[in-house]
C-alpha cells in the first residue's frame, strides 16, 4: 500500500512536465505576441510614435528581459542554412525568413544542442521555485490572481459537490425504497434529464425564465446576473454579500451533479439488491426496505464514494461555463479570458493548478477505492 | 460487416426509445442535407427569359449567385428564408407570438428572429448541418486515431514490440522529419518543387544509415519498446487536464477558427476515449484462444492485428464513437456559445443561444437550439448505450 501510495504519488510531477512541455510548445505557436502586450503594460505604446505604436529599442529590450533573444528549447531543429538567431523583432524577422526561404528551396534539416541557456529552462526553473510570473495585462503576481480566483471556485465546487452527494445518495436510496411506482418514474425521468442536459443551455434556460417576472410574478426566483466586485480586501464579506447572486449558478451545478449522482447510486443498488446475501436477508425475515438500509446502502455505497473525489475534476470543468455566464470571478472564467488575450502566465499557472487538483483527486479516489474495498487493498499489496 | 451493422440497428429498433432516436437522427441528417432547398431565400428553379436556372444549386457550386433575377415562373423554398437574410422589418428580436411584420404566412418568422433580423428556424437547420458535420468529422478522426493507437498498444504491450537498429533509427528519423515538416515545411511550404532533391536525400539517408549500422552490426540488436506505458502515460497527461480547458488552449493556435480547424482539435481532444475502449478491448482479446492459435501457427503479427484483433475490436469502438460523436457536438456548441468556436458568420446552434446574453427576453433563441442539442447528444448517447448492451450481451 505505502509503495503504492508512493509510485503514484511520484506519477504526479511527471505529468505536470509533461503538460509544461505541451503548453510551452502551444504558447509558441499562437498568433499573438507578448512582447506587444508587455509593451501596453509599461505603457510604452503610443499610437503615434511610428507605425507599430513601439519603438525598437523598448521592443528589443523587454523582449531581451523576458529571455526571447534565447533559442525556444534544449534541442533545436532549423534548416542548415539558417543563421543562429532570427531577428526579434516582428516586421525585420519575417523579412529575413522570407529572403531565407527565396534564397535556398530546399536545405536539410539541422539538429542544434542548445544547452541549458534557453526559454524553456529559465522558465521551468522559475515555475520550481513557484514564480508563475506576473500577468501581462494588469501587472499583477500570477500566483495572487489565481489564488483570488480560486477561492470562488473552490467555494463553488465544494458546495455543489457536497449538497448533490447528500441528495443524488439519499434520493438514491429513496427511489429504490419507494413502493410507489409513479414517484420512482418520476425521479428517474427527473435525474436523467438534469444529467444529461448540457449545463450551458440549462443555465440559460434557468436564467431567462426565472430572474425576471416577465412569465407571471412567481417566476422572479433568483437575482439577474451582475458583476461581482472583488476590489474588496478580505473575502468572507464580498462572499456574503455575493450569496444571493451564487444561488442560481450553485444549484444549477448542484442539480447537474446530482442528476448523475443519484443515477449512479440507484444502480448501485440495483446490482447489490441482486447479490445472494440480500436474498439470505430477505429469506431470514428482513423487509425489503430494512435489508436495503441495512446490508445494501453500505456495499452500494462504495463506489459512490470513489466518485466523491473524482467529481471534483468535472465540476471544475463545468464551472467554466458557469462563471463565464454569470460573470463569477473564478479559475474558469480567469482562463477563459487570459486565452483571449494571450496572457500565458496566467493560462500555464491556472492549467498547472487544476492539473494538480485532477492529478491530487484521482490519486485520493483510488487510495478512497482500496481503503472501502478489501479485495483492491489485498491487490495492490 | 453489413451482415452486423444490420444486427445491431435491429437490437437497438427493439427498444422504442432506441427506433425513436435512429429516426430523429435520420430525419435531422436528411433536413442538413436539404437545407439551402428547404431554407433560403432564393428561388430553386427560375424560369427567366434566358432560360431556366438553378440559383441554389448555382450557389452551392459556386459559392454565389446572381441576386435579383426576373423569373416569369419560380420555385421557391419552403421557407424564404437563409440563415444570412436579415429581414430589417423583423428586426430587433421578433418573437414567435408577437405580431410580426410579414406579409404572408410562409413568410412569417415561426420560430422569431434574432438581433439583426435573422430567422431563427433557417439558423437552426443550418445549425443542424454544422452540428452534425463537426460531430461527425471529428468522431471519424478520433475513431481512427484512437482505434490505431488502442490496437497498437493493446496488442504489442510493453515486451512485443521489438525493433532493430534500422528500424529505430527510420523511427526517429521520421519523427525529426515530421517535426521538420510541422515548423519549417520540407521545401519551406511553399515551394513544392525540391521533391526530387528531398527524395534522393531519403536515399542517401537511407543507404547510408543502413551501412553504417550494418559494419557496426547494430542491426541485429533489438530494442524492445514500451508501447503500453507510452500510451498509458499520454493518457494520463490527458486526464489530468479537463477537456474543457485543454480545448481552449488549444483553439488559441488559430488566427482564424472554422469548421476545418474546429474538427481538428476536437478529434485531438476525443481520440483517448476512444483509444481506451479499444485497449482495453484487445487486451480482453488477447487472452482468447483463437488468438493464441493464430499466433501459434505463425501468422505475423500485422496479420493477427489486421484480420482478427481490428474486426472484433471495431464493435466495441462504436460505443465510443457514438460517444464522442455527441461530445464532439456538445463541445462545439459549449465553445460556440463562449464565443471561441466558430467565426461569427457561421450560424451554429452554440452562437445562436449566446445571441441571448444580449438580451435575456429573447427565449426563443435559446430554447429552440438548445432543445434540439439536447435531443441530438440524448439520441446519440442512447444509441451508443444500446450499441453496448448489444455486444455486452452477444
Amino acid at each position: 500500500m505505502f509503495w503504492y501510495l508512493l509510485k503514484r504519488t511520484l506519477r504526479i510531477p511527471f505529468v505536470l512536465l509533461s503538460i509544461s512541455f505541451v503548453i510551452f510548445f502551444i504558447s509558441k505557436h499562437v498568433p499573438q505576441d507578448s512582447v506587444i502586450n508587455i509593451l501596453a503594460l509599461e505603457g510604452k505604446i503610443e499610437q503615434s510614435n511610428s507605425d507599430e505604436g513601439y519603438s525598437k529599442e523598448d521592443y528589443l529590450q523587454v523582449a531581451k528581459q523576458y529571455n526571447y533573444h534565447l533559442p525556444n528549447f534544449y534541442i533545436g531543429l532549423r534548416p542548415a542554412h539558417y543563421p543562429k538567431q532570427l531577428s526579434l523583432l516582428p516586421e525585420e524577422r519575417s523579412i529575413e525568413e522570407k529572403q531565407l526561404q527565396t534564397e535556398k528551396r530546399f536545405s536539410l534539416p539541422s539538429i542544434q544542442w542548445n544547452g541549458l541557456d534557453n526559454q524553456y529552462h529559465a522558465w521551468i526553473k522559475k515555475i520550481i521555485s513557484g514564480d508563475f510570473g506576473i500577468s501581462f495585462v494588469d501587472g499583477k503576481k500570477v500566483s495572487t490572481k489565481i489564488a483570488e480566483a480560486f477561492r470562488w471556485t473552490i467555494v463553488l465546487v465544494l458546495l455543489a459537490i457536497l449538497l448533490s452527494f447528500a441528495l443524488g445518495i439519499s434520493m438514491g436510496v429513496f427511489s429504490k425504497t419507494t413502493k410507489n411506482k409513479k414517484s420512482f418514474e418520476v425521479l428517474k425521468l427527473t435525474s436523467y434529464f438534469l444529467y444529461a442536459i448540457p449545463v450551458f443551455w440549462f443555465a440559460t434556460i434557468m436564467l431567462i425564465f426565472f430572474t425576471t417576472d416577465d412569465y407571471g410574478a412567481w417566476t422572479n426566483i433568483f437575482p439577474s446576473v451582475s458583476i461581482l466586485d472583488p476590489r474588496e480586501d478580505s473575502f468572507f464579506p464580498m462572499l456574503l454579500s455575493a450569496g444571493k447572486i451564487l444561488i442560481l449558478p450553485l444549484l444549477i451545478m448542484t442539480l447537474h451533479a446530482f442528476g448523475y449522482i443519484s443515477r449512479q447510486m440507484e444502480s448501485s443498488l440495483t446490482e447489490e439488491v441482486n447479490k445472494l446475501y440480500a436474498r439470505t436477508a430477505l429469506s431470514k425475515g428482513l423487509s425489503y426496505k430494512e435489508m436495503i438500509t441495512k446490508h445494501g446502502f453500505k456495499n452500494a455505497l462504495l463506489p459512490i464514494i470513489t466518485l466523491l473525489s473524482s467529481a471534483i475534476p468535472g465540476t471544475i470543468a463545468g464551472s467554466v461555463i458557469i462563471e463565464t455566464i454569470f460573470n463569477i470571478p473564478g479559475l474558469g472564467r480567469l482562463i477563459f479570458e487570459s486565452i483571449l488575450v494571450a496572457d500565458w502566465n496566467v493560462v500555464f499557472g491556472v492549467v498547472f493548478m487544476v492539473a494538480l487538483i485532477t492529478s491530487i483527486s484521482f490519486l485520493l479516489s483510488d487510495l478512497l477505492y482500496a481503503k472501502t474495498n478489501p479485495k483492491i487493498r489485498l491487490d495492490l499489496q | 460487416m453489413m451482415h452486423t451493422i444490420k444486427r445491431i440497428l435491429g437490437f437497438i429498433q427493439k427498444k422504442k426509445r432506441g427506433k425513436i432516436s435512429l429516426l430523429f437522427l435520420f430525419a435531422l441528417f436528411i433536413v442538413s442535407l436539404l437545407t439551402p432547398f428547404i431554407a433560403n431565400d432564393i428561388p430553386i428553379v427560375c424560369k427567366s427569359k434566358t432560360g431556366l436556372k438553378f440559383p441554389v444549386i448555382q450557389k452551392l457550386w459556386k459559392g454565389s449567385a446572381q441576386a435579383n433575377m426576373d423569373c416569369e415562373w419560380s420555385l421557391n423554398p419552403l421557407i424564404p428564408y437563409s440563415q444570412k437574410t436579415i429581414d430589417i422589418k423583423n428586426g430587433r428580436f421578433a418573437s414567435p407570438f408577437s405580431k410580426q411584420n410579414t406579409t404572408s404566412l410562409r413568410t412569417r418568422h415561426w420560430l422569431g428572429t434574432d438581433a439583426l433580423g435573422r430567422d431563427s428556424l433557417a439558423g437552426l437547420m443550418y445549425g443542424s448541418s454544422i452540428a452534425l458535420r463537426v460531430g461527425l468529422f471529428s468522431a471519424l478522426i478520433a475513431l481512427f486515431l484512437g482505434l490505431l493507437v488502442g490496437t497498437f498498444a493493446g496488442y504489442f504491450g510493453n515486451n512485443m514490440l521489438k525493433l532493430n537498429g534500422l528500424q529505430v533509427v527510420l523511427v526517429i528519423g521520421l519523427i525529426v522529419l515530421l517535426l521538420y515538416q510541422l515548423s519549417y515545411g520540407f521545401f519551406f511550404g511553399h515551394a513544392y518543387d525540391g521533391l526530387k532533391e528531398f527524395v534522393l536525400f531519403l536515399l542517401i539517408l537511407a543507404l547510408g544509415s543502413i551501412g553504417i549500422l550494418n559494419s557496426a552490426s547494430l542491426l541485429k540488436q533489438t530494442i524492445r519498446v514500451p508501447v503500453d506505458n507510452i500510451v498509458l502515460w499520454i493518457f494520463e497527461v490527458y486526464k489530468s487536464i479537463p477537456n474543457i480547458f485543454f480545448l481552449l488552449v488549444l483553439l488559441s493556435i488559430f488566427v482564424k477558427s472554422g469548421v476545418a480547424s474546429l474538427v481538428f482539435t476536437l478529434s485531438f481532444i476525443l481520440w483517448p476515449i476512444v483509444a481506451r475502449y479499444t485497449r482495453a478491448e484487445i487486451l480482453k482479446l488477447k487472452e482468447e484462444n483463437f488468438i493464441k492459435s493464430a499466433q501459434v501457427s505463425g501468422i505475423s503479427s500485422w496479420g493477427i492485428v489486421r484480420s482478427h484483433l481490428l474486426l472484433n475490436a471495431i464493435g466495441p469502438a462504436l460505443v465510443s464513437f457514438a460517444f464522442s460523436f455527441s461530445a464532439a457536438i456538445l463541445l462545439e456548441a459549449t465553445l460556440s456559445f463562449l464565443g471561441l468556436g466558430l467565426s461569427v458568420e457561421e450560424v451554429s446552434w452554440g452562437s445562436m443561444l449566446s445571441e441571448v446574453k444580449n438580451n435575456y427576453k429573447a427565449w426563443w433563441l435559446a430554447l429552440f437550439p438548445g432543445l434540439a442539442l439536447f435531443l441530438v447528444i440524448s439520441a446519440l448517447n442512447y444509441i451508443g448505450e444500446m450499441i453496448g448492451e448489444f455486444y455486452a450481451q452477444s
